[in-house]
């Protein structure tokens, strides 16, 4: 018999179909691989405009560059260990 | 700091993969730095805000709208990525999109971080006609607007946005294209 006692205001997981928890991990496993996509085109094109025009500021662009697409990974490391690899 | 900087007069440091011996630059410009204060503005709400958040979610035992705690972390690493993509795609794109105004020709460099580049550029003896406008309050105050070139080259008109000291770069090309049609 269907009880209003076992229904509650807080979403939990262990309630929700592994369907529903399997699509918000790879919700974010998608976002976090686009930005890892995203931090490599940067690098790419900033090289690329480096060489279009040759800027003392662009070794601080470049450095910049690296150090996005370094955090994308250590980011994207960081959310595998958390949603993936639990 | 050069990499904040939006107007260069003969800079010394700065080359571009087209130019050719002997010619010299006379300005390199971007949008005036000001021009991105509303999406620096944005980038620290939408920074701070996940903040303001979880300081309520942290003090309260009930989760906010119902959330679950994994959606929750879920939710904000998507706003924070979300937030740094939209501030690297916004200074990049202002970082290269630039105008350069040699002694022999008028460039303008495109640029969108994650789709193109384009590069127009003109003569001297093409340039009908030159002009700047300085629109509103804001332009005055921080002394920059746009100046606009008609050209009798494919690309009729060039359109220099918000660059920094507007009447004196429109002078200057105006000198120039005058020098050349003589």
């Amino acid at each position: 018999m269907y009880t209003n006692s076992n229904v509650t205001n807080t979403l939990d997981f262990n309630n929700l179909s592994s369907l529903a928890a399997m699509s918000i991990d790879l919700m974010v496993l998608i976002i976090v691989l686009l930005y890892i996509v995203f931090s490599l085109i940067v690098v790419r094109q900033v090289y690329l405009m480096s060489n279009v025009v040759i800027t003392g500021g662009n070794k601080y662009i470049k450095f910049f560059a690296w150090l996005q697409l370094a955090f994308s990974f250590i980011f994207a490391y960081f959310i595998l260990s958390l949603f993936v690899i639990q | 700091m050069e990499i904040f900087s939006a107007f260069f007069e003969k800079p010394k440091k700065i080359r571009f993969a087209t130019q050719e011996p002997g010619e010299r630059i006379i300005f390199v410009l971007r949008k005036a730095f000001v021009t991105n204060i509303p999406w620096i503005f944005v980038s620290v709400l939408a920074l701070i805000l996940p903040a303001f958040y979880m300081q309520y979610s942290l003090h309260s035992s009930k989760y906010f709208l119902g959330i679950n705690r994994r959606l929750e972390v879920a939710l904000i690493v998507t706003w924070y990525l979300l937030t740094l993509v939209y501030i690297v795609e916004r200074y990049i794109t202002w970082y290269f999109n630039i105008y350069i105004i040699t002694d022999k020709r008028v460039i303008d460099i495109d640029f969108s971080p994650l789709f193109s580049k384009r590069i127009s550029e003109t003569t001297y003896d093409r340039v009908e006609d030159t002009s700047f406008s300085m629109n509103n309050l804001f332009h005055t105050i921080f002394n920059y607007g746009d100046v606009f070139l008609q050209t009798a080259a494919e690309k009729r008109e060039f359109e220099f946005h918000s660059v920094p000291n507007p009447s004196l770069v429109q002078d200057k090309i105006s000198d120039f294209a005058a020098m050349a049609t003589k």
